[in-house]
């Protein structure tokens, strides 16, 4: 009974410990794509044309 | 109406010193007081300082009514839209230019005018304005502070700083409360055309009907029917013929009744373009010859109506000899490499039709790319993915068809 508790307190730490930088990582991801899209968003370019619009 | 700066300026007119006119009347500390708009002074001080430079204060008061009523109307021509007009009323308001320096008009006369040099596309005035305006914008109130950057923002739009301009835009919308109401329209219309030029045109279409609404509300015609022709070109380029179609018609016919020549070439222009996209394209030629022979022969607009002829041309098989030689004509004076891409493409396109992919992707994809015509870039980007789809080597075909969805515009971030 002790080596059953014992085995599965190391696969619960050792599976908490694995996720812990899974999770960090994902975090990391979206933190980076949605600073990515911000950027886009700033550095969207002009349409050169041919425009014939409205006066200004 | 400041009293004392009326005072000062007649001084400053008669060549007199403070001791001179005060003397008789009121002490000079007294007067300083009261042409540095300290002080109010009563009814017959006044009187009697405006006598001795030979002034009649009645007529002074009526004078400013006067004044304030014709930059009222300044600035509802500004508003509206009616060039012809404002003109007028800048020529007669210039005229009472040191009276109105004097007076607590002067700040809204010289943002108006600023925006007056802006509409009349003249880049030398409009700059020193600007600079006289960074000058004056410590006495500005908030509601002038707001309409200075709103024109600051249509002045770099003037000068192709359209990025520049969007970006001051985006830091006016909170402040939209506090500025008059009739302004509301243009900030929503040139909010929208910004972004037409950047491709983003579910975001432009919001604004554009937010502009056409207030623009309806408010009676102000002539910049309706701009609004709408933003809405119009944003709905062809969206795919959304029937209504982009039933737009034209308003536009065609209501240009005329008012008068708006260059906006009905305008709408015509665009509205071939709409032909094109439903494969109308005789219908489309057909349109654009009718405008081509009313456009200056050496302007861009002249240039952009062949180029869109041809291209309809092509399609109907009609024979494009003589539009190339327009073409070139027009771009023989200030030659645009833009147009000149277009002259050879069309060229070869007569001559061999092998050549033509090479033209496409070594020449004509890559000048695009390269100088900003977004549109025009992945447009080509179908055309060379559909091709290489057909002959089967994907990795180009991928390529191509990649660019068209992340160069620009509205998928390009969301």
């Amino acid at each position: 009974m002790a080596l059953k508790k014992a085995i599965l307190a190391a696969a619960l730490c050792t599976g908490f410990l694995a996720a812990f930088p899974l999770f960090s990582l994902i975090g990391f991801i979206q933190t980076e794509s949605l600073a990515a899209a911000s950027d886009f968003q700033k550095a969207a370019p002009m349409d050169k044309g041919p425009h014939v619009l409205p006066p200004f | 109406m400041n009293v004392g700066s009326v005072i000062k300026y007649y001084r400053s007119k008669h060549q007199l010193t403070q001791q001179q006119l005060a003397e008789g009347i009121c002490s000079i500390s007294h007067l300083s007081k009261i042409e540095s708009n300290s002080y109010i002074p009563h009814e017959t001080t006044t009187r009697a300082l405006l006598a001795k430079m030979g002034v009649q204060w009645k007529t002074e008061i009526e004078k400013h009514k006067r004044l304030e009523q014709e930059l009222g109307e300044f600035i509802d021509c500004s508003i509206h839209f009616d060039l012809a007009a404002m003109r007028k009323r800048y020529e007669e308001l210039e005229q009472e230019n040191d009276y109105i320096q004097s007076t607590e008009l002067v700040n809204q006369y010289e943002l108006y005018k600023f925006r007056f040099y802006t509409f009349d596309n003249d880049h030398g005035k409009a700059e020193s304005q600007k600079n006289l305006l960074e000058r004056l914008k410590g006495s500005f109130s908030a509601p002038e502070k707001w309409l200075y950057h709103f024109f600051l923002s249509v002045y770099y739009t003037m000068k192709g700083r359209t990025e520049q301009s969007l970006q001051l835009l985006d830091g006016l919308e909170e402040g939209i409360q506090n500025i008059p109401q009739k302004f509301e329209g243009e900030y929503y219309y040139q909010k929208a055309r910004l972004l037409t030029l950047q491709d983003r045109y579910e975001r432009s279409a919001f604004y554009a009907e937010l502009a056409v609404r207030n623009y309806q509300f408010h009676y102000n015609y002539i910049r309706l029917l701009h609004a709408q022709l933003l809405l119009a070109i944003n709905y062809t380029r969206r795919n959304m013929f029937v209504q982009a179609a039933e737009l034209y018609v308003i536009l065609k016919r209501n240009s005329l009744i008012t008068g708006q020549l260059e906006l009905h070439y305008q709408a015509i222009y665009n509205q071939a373009e709409l032909l094109k996209k439903k494969g109308e394209n005789s219908q489309a030629v057909k349109e654009l010859q009718e405008i081509k022979s009313k456009i200056p022969s050496d302007s861009y607009f002249f240039k952009a109506i062949l180029v869109s002829i041809l291209e309809a041309a092509v399609e109907t098989g009609q024979d494009t000899k003589g539009f190339i030689r327009e073409l070139q004509e027009a771009n023989a004076g200030k030659k645009e490499e833009y147009f000149q891409i277009y002259i050879d493409y069309f060229e070869k396109r007569r001559v061999s039709q092998s050549k033509l992919l090479t033209h496409h992707e070594e020449k004509m994809f890559q000048f695009f790319r390269n100088n900003g015509y977004i549109r025009e870039a992945k447009k080509l980007a179908f055309q060379l993915a559909l091709h290489y789809q057909k002959k089967k080597e994907w990795e180009k075909a991928h390529f191509y068809s990649v660019y068209q969805d992340r160069n620009g515009g509205e998928l390009a971030w969301h």
